[in-house]
């Protein structure tokens, strides 16, 4: 191997085709941590390690180790479930991890605060209802994403089938899963073969969306690889593919950046998983295993130039691709409530504030959802916005689910429109990564950008805003119109000049404000905002129009002007 | 000079009294040693004929004590000092240590015991009250007794060991010369009264031939002992003190860290802590305005006159309820409810068990007066704890592992009177009055290459704390097994960082826990145990040290567990492997600190 690449690199090729030592890190009672290279490992599997920040010191003074646990993420392509799937998915949060189920931005679902002692019997009880987590971190392929949209309904389930085939040719072929959690019989050394990924599978972490237009709701030009759905009358032709997007970036590392992707051109469906196959053998070929930080596809691109890559990705899948479609779209969020398919089948879009399905005094989400699942006959979707959508539902069952959504306070009447934009990550405090908090800050925070848009007369205003913990970008807030980035205990940078469709990269406007600050300078923002706004523009165009920021362009020379 | 170096010297000891003499002194302290080779010098000096006569003598008095906390082996000490300062013969001997088959030639015998815990005998008593009480039991027509209980009223089987041993030695045909008296934790006067009536008692049975043989108490008198005790306790002073739970842990669990002078106080991994402490002021309040009481009335205490407020906090108990106090309670308050509970047996040690002073005042309202109401509280009883450190790791401290006893009830909280004052109300850096008790039945083995399996849930760990430290320093080759159980693994896994620290560094061979509440089958140690039966049992014939601490339920269930591992593994029946456990506790290779 060779000596230039980093210590995950070597850990990846001793693993044995992702075993590690599992067996014997989750045997091991006295503690609840994995081996450290099992730490790593257990990405692939779908779990991560993590422990409660919060506690870490205190812990240590009382002769306890950090309060370890797992946060497992599924394998959910296009984030679409059933309602004997939901029923077992809540049962096992509520018995086996921290009574909670997050829904993320990549459309599946995690568990948190799960025990080691009890990752086997998860990764099981998803299992019987045919799920799994097989990706669901790691470098390698992730979960999937596909507008949710179950309006236009025959194309949807034809895009979401790509979306579910993409998943599936993409998946690692080791047995290692099926041996260490669901008891599978045992390879004899040297049978594992990876064709597509090779022993040490991706450099880094690898995204790929699939877009219906006019949605652009899973932030297309945010992922590794996307395929942007093209129709003649409801009718699939085929895709323009686009590589290269990512959000990641490093505090104070200016060779870092996000990068929104570039389009390569129109394949035709049955040419999909060709091209999905060949720009991950190209990345797992030319990708950076040196640095982590410069490792995702992005870098990859702007190092060999977006013609060559192309060149190399049409000459590996055996496909020239066509001239790009023209493609248009106009949002990233959601919609709420009920709308009515082209079928009649009704679609309740709920609000779920970061995608935290939790029982809480004021509002039973998990319950409710519980009992919803209980009687719908459709399906449930996952939204790239964390939110959740009932969907299919015939007609004469749209009273009886509203009224179970009412019952425990699920419809999200009165939240404002500011609020069911945005979008936080989990950060504080079970991230390893989070620099500051998110989630935790995010209700606060909109509480009062709430009542500062009210004092300048702008309520319904309609702006995305997004946080992250650190700059790695869970929640793609460098696609925000206004987008807070964690840079230490309390303090954020702040990113202005998203478009509001998730075609504009951002751009930082402050940087290291304390709370106080990031109110104040959001006020200030607002009041202008209302003042000098024109009809219907919006924050992001707003910002740029005034040259509040500049727009990012090239984001490699650009984004850290 | 080790004891194993006699035998290679020339000695008048045949193989016999050799071996009698080395079980004698083993797991002695150098404090006991230097104590116990004053007596033998004293008694050689003294009694120059002695060694000649010893053949055909019998002792005229034998007074064996069955002690667990110090207590009866004091009593029993002073009652040997005052049996030789009268002329008599007097013979003094721990009853395990005492050669059982002797009892038939005896003519008389005092016997001091107290009880333990659910009403067991203490360690040192089980073998000649479980010889007693079988079916080996001799005839003892010719054998006059006394016996003298020990115990604590607030517990529900007072002094029944006492009681056993007197309705038993009658049942042998023995006769009684004094009527059994069973002492409560304010023991001195009644038991010196005792020894009093039972010495004047024994004159007229046996008449004094002189002192023939050296009292061990005035042996005792010329050489060092220990300068502090439960009368006279050390004034320690509070370092730390640190939760060691987690967050969401039930149990409020602390490692409490007293700095002592090494020169003071010198212990043993497997010794005890006695920890004198002070109630609550708050509750002692809450109780004085509930009766109506001032707190400046003067009373008069162990006849020195006292603030009655004073005295609550000090001196008497306001945390645990006596049956004498419900009795004498139900009439002052002239309630035909309390009454009727005080009558009920069953009923009254429910009552005792849920309730507190406070309770009692609070429900039947009353009016003594200072002196009556003092009357009838329990004298304040030390509390005993663990210790949970080595000395030869922390030379001047003392550490405890304590749990705060706290509880809601009746819409008020509650909590424990010792575990309250040392964990909220004793400050950092404030002294408290604590003294050693020594626990000989719980310790390493004598070797370092002895293997040994450390069995306990909650605070029982605290032992094996400092075991590990012990054995640490020592380097000693013998392999540890830990076998912990508790609620939680994240909240409640005791000293969870020094645990992987040993076995990260090789010295706890194995590691197995028990945490009931992590899944929705409860798992507790003895669970453990049965699953890893085989290793245990092979552990053990390979000749390790079984040890087991911590809560009687807990360890009445691992005991059961192990009986069943032993059947399975050697497939011998359950009263088999009964004996077998029974033989390795009596070859001190199986040891407990039940509480």
């Amino acid at each position: 191997m060779n000596s230039n690449v980093n210590e995950v690199e070597r850990i990846k090729a001793r693993s044995n085709f992702l075993r590690g030592t599992l067996e014997a890190s989750l045997a091991d009672n006295i503690t609840g941590a994995l081996a450290p290279d099992d730490a790593q490992i257990s990405k692939f599997h779908g779990f991560y390690e993590q422990d409660d920040r919060d506690q870490r010191d205190e812990r240590h003074d009382r002769i306890l180790e950090p309060y370890y646990s797992l946060m497992l993420r599924a394998r959910l392509p296009g984030g679409v479930c059933t309602p004997q799937q939901w029923l077992t998915l809540d049962e096992i949060g509520r018995t086996l991890a921290n009574g909670t189920l997050r829904l993320t931005t990549r459309q599946t679902f995690q568990y948190h605060g799960v025990l080691k002692q009890n990752i086997k019997a998860v990764i099981q009880g998803i299992n019987r209802v045919m799920i799994d987590s097989i990706g669901g971190c790691g470098d390698v392929n992730r979960n999937v994403l596909c507008n949710p949209n179950p309006t236009v309904s025959e194309l949807h389930q034809e895009v979401h089938g790509w979306a579910r085939r993409i998943s599936e040719h993409l998946l690692p072929r080791t047995q290692a899963y099926h041996e260490i959690w669901l008891d599978g019989e045992k390879l004899a050394g040297g049978k594992e073969h990876e064709p597509i990924y090779g022993p040490t599978y991706l450099p880094r972490k690898f995204k790929t969306a699939v877009a219906v237009p006019p949605d652009n709701d899973v932030d297309l030009y945010a992922n590794d690889l996307g395929f942007i759905a093209i129709a003649e009358a409801g009718r699939l032709q085929g895709f323009n593919v686009t590589a290269g997007g990512g959000m990641g970036a490093t505090h104070g590392d200016t060779t870092t950046y996000p990068r929104l992707a570039d389009e390569l051109g129109f394949v035709k469906p049955e040419q999909v998983l060709a091209v999905a196959e060949a720009m991950v053998t190209v990345q797992r070929d030319h990708g950076n295993r040196a640095d982590r930080r410069h490792a995702r596809l992005k870098y990859t691109i702007d190092q060999m130039g977006v013609e060559q890559f192309r060149y190399e990705v049409a000459s590996r899948a055996g496909v020239n691709f066509a001239l790009p479609k023209p493609v248009s779209f106009t949002s990233q969020g959601d919609r709420y409530g009920w709308v009515e398919g082209a079928d009649g089948q009704r679609h309740l879009t709920l609000y779920i504030e970061s995608g935290r399905v939790v029982d809480r005094p004021e509002q039973k989400l998990m319950t409710g959802l519980r009992e919803i699942a209980g009687i719908h006959q459709g399906d449930f979707r996952i939204t790239p916005n964390q939110n959740l959508i009932v969907a299919r539902v015939p007609a004469h069952q749209q009273g009886e689910i509203e009224s179970i959504a009412e019952k425990h306070g699920l419809l999200s009447e009165g939240v404002s429109s500011i609020r069911k934009q945005g979008l936080a990550c989990v950060a504080l405090p079970t991230c390893p990564q989070a620099m500051a908090e998110a989630e935790r800050y995010l209700p606060g925070l909109f509480d009062k950008v709430e009542a500062m848009a009210e004092r300048h007369g702008i309520g319904d205003t309609d702006c995305v805003i997004r946080i992250t913990g650190c700059p790695n970008g869970c929640a793609r807030p460098y696609l925000a119109e206004l987008g807070l980035v964690g840079k230490g205990p309390g303090h954020y940078n702040l990113y202005l000049g998203g478009d509001g469709k998730g075609t504009r990269l951002n751009k930082r406007y402050r940087e290291n404000l304390g709370e106080a600050e990031v109110l104040e300078t959001m006020d200030q923002l607002l009041e202008q905002y209302a003042a000098d706004r024109k009809p219907g523009e919006r924050l992001g165009d707003f910002t740029i129009r005034t040259g509040l920021v500049t727009e990012v362009k090239q984001p490699a020379r650009d984004f850290h002007d | 000079m080790a004891l194993s170096q006699l035998q290679t010297l020339t000695n008048p000891l045949d193989d016999q009294q050799l071996q009698r003499l080395q079980s004698a002194l083993e797991g002695m302290s150098s404090i006991q040693l230097t104590w116990v080779g004053g007596y033998l010098a004293g008694l050689g000096s003294q009694q120059p004929q002695a060694v000649a006569a010893e053949a055909e003598m019998h002792q005229s008095i034998t007074i064996l004590f069955g002690s667990e906390s110090g207590n009866a082996r004091a009593i029993a000490g002073a009652l040997a000092e005052r049996a030789a300062s009268r002329g008599f013969e007097a013979g003094l001997f721990s009853m395990d240590d005492y050669r059982i088959r002797e009892l038939t030639k005896e003519r008389l015998v005092l016997i001091v015991v107290s009880t333990h815990g659910e009403g067991d005998p203490p360690e040192g008593a089980r073998d000649l009250h479980s010889y007693l009480h079988g079916k080996r039991a001799p005839r003892l027509d010719k054998l006059k007794y006394a016996v003298l209980g020990l115990g604590d009223s607030s517990y529900q089987h007072f002094c029944r060991t006492a009681k056993e041993f007197d309705n038993r030695l009658h049942e042998l045909g023995a006769e009684r010369l004094l009527e059994r008296i069973d002492c409560d934790v304010d023991y001195q006067k009644p038991s010196d009264d005792w020894t009093e009536k039972a010495l004047d008692l024994t004159k007229a049975h046996i008449p004094a031939q002189g002192p023939k043989v050296v009292p061990l108490t005035r042996a005792a008198a010329k050489i060092p002992q220990a300068r502090y005790g439960q009368d006279n306790p050390y004034r320690a002073r509070l370092l730390e003190n640190q939760r060691i739970t987690g967050r969401g842990a039930v149990g409020d669990i602390r490692h409490l860290i007293l700095s002592i002078d090494p020169e003071a106080i010198s212990y043993t991994p497997g010794d005890t802590l006695g920890v004198w402490f002070q109630n609550d002021p708050l509750l002692a309040g809450e109780v004085l305005s509930e009766i109506g009481l001032n707190g400046d009335a003067r009373i008069s205490v162990k006849g020195r006159e006292s603030r009655l407020s004073d005295a609550l906090l000090r001196h008497y108990e306001l945390t645990r309820l006596h049956p004498a106090l419900v009795r004498g309670w139900a009439s002052l308050a002239k309630s035909d409810d309390l009454s009727e509970i005080a009558a009920d047996q069953a009923r009254l040690w429910e009552y005792i068990q849920q309730h507190q002073v406070i309770d009692l005042v609070n429900q039947y309202p009353a009016r003594p007066s200072a002196d009556e109401f003092a009357g009838l509280l329990c004298p304040l009883q030390p509390r005993l704890y663990s210790i949970s450190s080595s000395q030869t790791e922390f030379e001047d401290e003392i550490h405890l592992t304590l749990c705060l006893l706290q509880y809601q009830a009746f819409g008020r909280n509650y909590q424990g009177g010792a575990s309250g004052f040392l964990v909220e109300r004793l400050g950092e850096d404030e002294s408290l009055d604590v003294y050693l008790v020594e626990n000989p039945c719980f310790r390493l083995p004598g070797g370092g290459d002895t293997s040994i399996i450390m069995i306990g849930a909650g605070t029982g760990v605290a032992p094996y704390r400092a075991f590990m430290q012990q054995r640490a320093v020592n380097n000693d080759k013998g392999a540890n097994w830990l076998i912990f159980g508790n609620r939680h693994f994240h909240n409640d896994f005791l000293y969870q960082l020094e645990w992987q620290r040993y076995r990260k560094a090789g010295l706890l061979d194995r590691v197995d826990l028990a945490f009931s509440r992590d899944q929705s089958e409860k798992v507790y140690v003895q669970h453990r145990i049965h699953q890893n039966g085989a290793e245990l049992y092979r552990w053990l014939e390979e000749g390790a040290h079984l040890y087991l601490c911590g809560a009687s339920v807990m360890g009445g269930d691992v005991k059961q567990a192990l009986i069943e591992v032993v059947s399975e593994q050697s497939g011998q029946s359950p009263e088999g492997a009964a004996e077998y456990l029974e033989t390795l506790r009596r070859q001190g290779r199986f040891q407990q600190d039940l509480y």
